[in-house]
């Protein structure tokens, strides 16, 4: 592999943990986001739970999409298959990992179930084909990077924010903006800090 | 648990039958939409290449994949629709470059940049300063200053999606140059 | 008699109309479908158009759920909703493709993934599954209208204050110069915020949702579990 091909990989990885971060910039997976980030371990399980599907899900939809729907013109079904595929990925990896190894079970089990509905999962799915159409050498592997970057970019934010509401916790906050109000506005300031990214990557590169 | 034809068979088979039927209600929609959205495409294109070479009556496509604006027999102009990389994604520009030499138009035909900052790239203040003679080089993007011959002043905070257009106008400038100013 | 039943019923059936509105509001009551909610808001007729596909959506897939709900068995109830509801994402999806094609670009991705709009599993599981097809359809109005007027209030906030224009219009342009952060992601989620607070204290029980409105999604218990586990961890 030469060194132009390496440092693809590297910006793709980057950018999509930084400056194209699936919560705090293009608002997906919100759901889970402000759901369970109440807790530094809940959030590192989830969001791990979250990357591992992401880089299946887009290892079993990309073949599908370039290699069976779109030779049979079947394009139009990419929505309805993504999300059955999706399903069927998460259901087979909650008896599998029950199955062959319970102590992963145990911490991630419980978060599988959730994923089916997260938007980020399908997201990067459909997204990742957009990105190769415009650019066609982002191809396979490069898909694979961009999803688990945008997964490490998931546990990124929800890390980052787990710390926040630890902290928040804390605070006096005016009854007016108790709740799910404050946790909004701290998700504003910290996607705030994210802005600050923006031309980062190329400028790294 | 008993393997029972209620438990295990019924649901799957309905869950089956489903499936089948809503994917002959896609199937149906497509057909039914699939001439539509060829039109709209095609439509689309049609009205951006008559913005960006006002003069052209009619536009055949050339085998060099790019198109050229005819009026009265005659050939006003080019067309080249090209894409580069923006901040959020690709951006596809189309620019025409009329036969004495000048861009006559730009237009943003997509776009995935940040509303508020990189899609100002659709505000006609900003594709208006392309509208110049074809420079040898390319033009130039600048920033914080007045932009002079050869030069297009970045949008505010959006200097990534504004390289972006420029690099695809300059691509069309070279195609324009190198093969179509030489070869005639 | 029957005068007095028929009132019954209309009342009935309007209290389900408007709890979506008001009282139940999907996003600014109950935290859900927040994805598009935040992503679309950039401009007023974009929040206009995502609202209009989602209700049709709703409606839709509240009808056939509805039609299917004694036929639907517990184990293949959430592969036969995602199908339901896929498909008719997708015929929306092709229907906006042909007839409004800026507006399939607008939305971007966020069509394709009111597939996962919690609003919409959570309405077929809360409501759909369990009631006759009548109040079902009038359910999925309600709340897609809910759902369209918040979008709308908040599409309208952002783009007045971040770009000056309100559906393109320019109004602001003699006041002040348009702030921009707000049509970037941070000023998405702090016009969310603060729309919640408002919504909380117009509401009777006069504050603000706690947490994401769990209780209508059908992976519910999950969430119930985590929560027993952080509220275990937290003591």
């Amino acid at each position: 592999m030469d060194a132009t091909v390496i440092k693809g990989f590297v910006a793709i990885f980057l950018s999509a943990i930084l400056t194209e971060n699936y919560v705090l910039n293009k608002f997906l997976g919100i759901c889970p986001f402000l759901g369970v980030s109440k807790k530094l371990n809940t959030a590192m399980g989830m969001s791990i739970a979250v990357t591992l599907v992401m880089v299946i899900a887009t290892a079993v939809t990309w073949p599908l999409y370039m290699y069976v729907l779109v030779p049979n013109d079947l394009g139009y079904l990419q929505t309805i298959v993504f999300i059955l595929v999706i399903a069927a990925i998460v259901q087979f990896l909650e008896i599998a990992i029950k199955k062959y190894m319970p102590p992963l079970y145990n911490s991630l089990g419980i978060y599988l179930p959730l994923i089916t509905t997260n938007c980020a999962v399908l997201g990067v799915t459909m997204l990742v084909l957009d990105k190769g159409a415009a650019d066609p050498t982002f191809g396979f592997s490069q898909s694979l990077v961009n999803a688990f970057g945008s997964g490490i970019g998931f546990l990124v934010a929800m890390v980052l924010f787990a710390g926040v509401r630890e902290r928040l916790e804390k605070c006096d906050i005016p009854h007016f903006l108790k709740g799910m109000p404050i946790t909004l506005i701290a998700a504003s300031i910290v996607s705030v800090s994210f802005l600050g990214f923006s031309g980062l990557v190329d400028g790294l590169l | 648990m008993k393997f029972t034809f209620k438990d295990s068979i019924l649901p799957a088979l309905i869950l089956t039958v489903i499936c089948a039927v809503m994917t002959l209600a896609l199937a149906g929609t497509n057909e039914l939409t699939k001439m539509q959205i060829a039109e709209a495409q095609l439509e689309v294109a049609r009205q951006s290449r008559m913005v960006a070479l006002p003069d052209a009556e009619e536009f055949t496509e050339t085998d060099a994949g790019y198109y050229k604006g005819m009026s009265g027999g005659s050939v006003v102009g080019y067309v080249f629709e090209i894409s580069s990389a923006g901040y959020g994604g690709a951006v596809n520009v189309m620019t025409g470059i009329s036969a004495d030499g000048n861009i006559t138009g730009v237009v943003i035909l997509s776009q995935n940049e940040t509303p508020g900052l990189g899609a100002n790239i659709l505000k006609d203040d900003f594709t208006a300063q392309y509208k110049q003679g074809v420079p040898e080089r390319g033009l130039e993007v600048i920033k914080n200053q007045a932009a002079g011959e050869g030069e297009i002043e970045a949008l505010t905070g959006a200097t990534v999606s504004s390289t972006a257009v420029t690099n695809a106008v300059n691509r069309a400038v070279e195609i324009y140059n190198n093969e179509i100013k030489g070869g005639e | 008699m029957t005068i007095q039943n028929d009132t019954k019923k209309k009342s009935g059936l309007w209290k389900e109309f408007t709890k979506g509105i008001i009282k139940e509001n999907p996003v600014l009551r109950l935290m859900l479908g927040c994805c598009a909610f935040l992503a679309v808001t950039t401009s007023a007729s974009n929040a206009i158009g995502m609202g209009l596909a989602t209700m049709f959506v709703l409606v839709g897939s509240n009808a056939v759920i509805s039609l299917l709900r004694n036929v639907i068995s517990d184990k293949i109830r959430i592969p036969a909703f995602i199908t339901v509801i896929a498909s008719f994402v997708t015929i929306v999806q092709l229907f906006i493709k042909a007839y409004s094609p800026d507006l399939d670009k607008a939305l971007g991705v966020f069509l394709p993934l009111i597939v996962v709009n919690c609003i919409i599993l959570g309405r077929a599981e809360a409501f759909a599954s369990k009631n006759k097809v009548i109040p079902s359809i009038i359910d999925g109005l309600g709340m897609g209208i809910g759902f369209t007027a918040a979008l709308l209030l908040m599409g309208i906030i952002r783009e007045l204050l971040g770009a000056g224009t309100v559906f393109g219009l320019p109004l602001l342009s003699n006041f002040m110069p348009p702030v921009v952060i707000f049509l970037l992601p941070p000023g998405g989620f702090f016009v969310f915020g603060i729309l919640v607070a408002v919504a909380g204290r117009l509401s009777k029980e006069k504050k603000a949702p706690d947490a994401m409105g769990c209780a209508y999604c059908p992976l519910s218990s999950s969430c119930t579990q985590l929560r027993e586990i952080e509220e275990r961890e937290g003591k």
